[in-house]
C-alpha cells in the first residue's frame, strides 16, 4: 500500500518537473520572438558615435534596409553630421565613393572642423572613424574630401592626407 | 748587554708613543650623480663619525669639523692641505675640511655603519655645473598653423600670430643664453604638418616644442603615445624625457600661473613622427587678450623649463 503511494508521489513530481521545463522552454522562446519583433526585418540598427570632449557617446539609429552598402553608409553619415556640435553647421555629404581596396572617400561640402583645440579635433575624427568602421566592417580605410579636394588637415593638428586610419593610429 | 737592552726598550717606547701621536686616517670617496655630488668619509669607528659636524655656508662651501686631527686618504693617497679632486677643491685646515669649487645649494647628511661613515650629498646648482654642454644642443620651436590656417580666431587677433610672436621671443631668449634655437616658421606662411616633420627629422633637435592656443582657461600639454620614425629602444628614452619634460613644465606653470595644467597623450601627427622629445602646448585663451606681461611670463617660464630639461637630458646622457 505504502509502495503504491510512493510511486504515485514520484510520478506526480516527475509530471510537475516535466510541465515546468516545457513551460519555461516555451516562455523563453516567446520572449525571444517578442524581442525580435522590436526590430522589423526591413530595418537595421546602426551606432552613431558622438564627439563629447574626451569620451565618445553612442546613439542608436534605425534605418530601412534600402539601397546598397554605400547608400546606407551615406545615410548613416548624414545622421552623424546632424549630431555634430552646434558650431559645425550646414555640412552636406556631396558623395561617398569606394575604391578597389574598400577605401571610402567621403566628399563633404565644408570642413568639419576649423576652430578648436587638438583634443576636439581628435574627438571629431575618431567619432567619424568609429561611426563608419563599427557599422560597416568591410571598410578598410577612410579619406575625407572637401568639395572634391583632398585636405592635409582639418584643424592643423592631425594630418589626414594619407588616411584616417593612419592619422588616428595610437599603437605600433 | 744591559745597556743594549735598555736602549732597545727606550727606542721601542719612543716608537710606540710616536705611532700613537700620528693622526688617525679617514678615507674619502667622491662620486657625481645627476644633480648631486656624494662625499663619503669612512672612519675607524662610529664615535668618530658621530662627532663630525657638517655645515653648508652661504657661498655653497661644505664645511666639516672633526673632533681631532686626522689625515685624509683619497684613492690610497694622503691628501695635502690644498687638493683638487675631480674639479672640486678640498682644503684641509687643522680640524676642518672644506669642499669648494661647486656651488652647492643643499646638503643631506647621513651617518651609517659597517663601515662607520658619514655620507654628505651636496646638491649643486646645475646652471654652473652644466653650462657647456647646452651650447651644442638645438631646440626646435614650432609655432602652430600659419598662412591661410589662422587657427583659433579672437576679436582682433588669431592663434597663428600669437604663437609666432611667442615662438620668436622664446628662440631669441634661448639664443641669448647660448642655446641654439630654430623655428619651423619665422613668418606668416603656410606650412604643412609634413614639412614641419621633415624639418624636425633633418635637424634632430634635443627638444621640439609646438606652440598652440586653446579656447579653454587652462594649459594643456600633449605628448604622443607612439613614435613612428625611431626604434623602440630610442622611443623608450624619448618617452622618459617627455615624461620628465612634462613634470618640469607642470611644476613651473603651477608655481607661476593660476591656470591649471592638464596633460594628454594623443597621436598628434607632428608628435608621433618626430625623433626627439616633443611636446605640443596649448596656451590658455587668456594669452589672446593682449596682456603683454602675461605673454612675457609664459616666454620666461618656457625658456627656464627648456634650460632645465636640456641640462637634465645632458646629464642623463653623461651618466649613461
Amino acid at each position: 500500500m505504502n509502495k503504491k503511494i510512493l510511486i504515485y508521489v514520484a510520478v506526480l513530481f516527475a509530471l510537475i518537473a516535466i510541465g515546468t521545463a516545457i513551460f519555461l522552454f516555451f516562455y523563453r522562446e516567446k520572449g525571444q520572438t517578442q524581442n525580435k519583433k522590436e526590430l522589423p526585418e526591413s530595418m537595421q540598427s546602426y551606432r552613431i558615435f558622438i564627439a563629447d570632449f574626451k569620451m565618445l557617446q553612442t546613439k542608436e539609429l534605425f534605418l530601412k534596409k534600402e539601397g546598397n552598402d554605400l547608400q546606407l553608409l551615406e545615410k548613416v553619415l548624414e545622421n552623424y553630421i546632424t549630431e555634430l556640435p552646434s558650431h559645425i553647421k550646414d555640412i552636406k555629404v556631396l558623395g561617398v565613393y569606394r575604391d578597389k581596396e574598400n577605401v571610402i572617400y567621403i566628399d563633404l561640402s565644408k570642413n568639419l572642423f576649423t576652430q578648436g583645440d587638438a583634443l576636439e579635433e581628435y574627438a571629431i575624427l575618431k567619432s567619424l572613424y568609429r561611426t563608419i568602421k563599427d557599422n560597416f566592417a568591410w571598410v578598410e580605410d577612410i579619406r575625407i574630401l572637401i568639395n572634391g579636394k583632398e585636405l592635409e588637415t582639418l584643424g592643423g593638428h592631425f594630418s589626414i592626407e594619407n588616411s584616417l586610419k593612419t592619422a588616428l593610429e595610437d599603437n605600433k | 748587554m744591559k745597556k743594549t737592552i735598555v736602549i732597545l726598550l727606550i727606542s721601542l717606547l719612543i716608537s710606540i708613543v710616536n705611532a700613537q701621536e700620528e693622526p688617525r686616517k679617514i678615507s674619502i670617496k667622491i662620486g657625481k650623480y645627476q644633480d648631486f655630488y656624494r662625499f663619503v668619509f669612512v672612519c675607524e669607528n662610529s664615535a668618530i663619525s658621530k662627532s663630525i659636524n657638517v655645515n653648508l655656508s652661504a657661498e655653497g662651501t661644505i664645511k666639516l669639523f672633526f673632533p681631532e686631527l686626522f689625515s685624509f686618504d683619497f684613492e690610497g693617497k694622503t691628501l695635502e692641505e690644498d687638493n683638487t679632486i675631480k674639479g672640486i677643491r678640498v682644503i684641509i685646515k687643522n680640524k676642518t675640511l672644506l669642499i669648494k669649487g661647486i656651488p652647492i645649494k643643499e646638503i643631506k647628511v647621513l651617518r651609517l655603519e659597517n663601515p662607520s661613515r658619514v655620507v654628505v650629498d651636496g646638491y649643486f646648482l646645475e646652471s654652473v655645473a652644466d653650462e657647456k654642454p647646452l651650447k651644442n644642443t638645438t631646440v626646435l620651436i614650432d609655432p602652430g598653423h600659419g598662412g591661410k590656417d589662422l587657427g583659433l580666431n579672437f576679436n582682433d587677433t588669431n592663434e597663428k600670430t600669437i604663437v609666432l610672436n611667442l615662438g620668436k621671443d622664446i628662440a631669441s631668449k634661448l639664443a641669448k643664453r647660448g642655446i641654439k634655437a630654430s623655428l619651423t616658421r619665422a613668418t606668416d606662411d603656410d606650412l604643412s604638418i609634413e614639412s614641419r616633420i621633415k624639418i624636425e627629422n633633418k635637424i634632430k633637435p634635443a627638444l621640439t616644442l609646438s606652440l598652440h592656443l586653446s579656447n579653454k582657461e587652462n594649459f594643456t600639454v600633449y605628448t604622443s603615445p607612439i613614435k613612428k620614425n625611431i626604434s623602440r629602444q630610442e622611443a623608450s628614452i624619448v618617452f622618459l624625457n617627455e615624461d620628465r619634460a612634462l613634470r618640469i613644465l607642470t611644476k613651473k606653470i603651477n608655481e607661476h600661473f593660476t591656470e591649471q595644467v592638464y596633460s594628454e597623450k594623443l597621436p598628434i601627427t607632428l608628435l608621433k613622427n618626430t625623433t626627439s622629445t616633443s611636446l605640443l602646448i596649448e596656451l590658455p585663451k587668456r594669452t589672446a587678450l593682449g596682456d603683454s606681461k602675461y605673454i612675457e611670463r609664459i616666454s620666461e617660464i618656457f625658456v627656464k623649463t627648456i634650460e632645465e630639461l636640456l641640462k637634465k637630458q645632458e646629464s642623463g646622457k653623461r651618466n649613461e
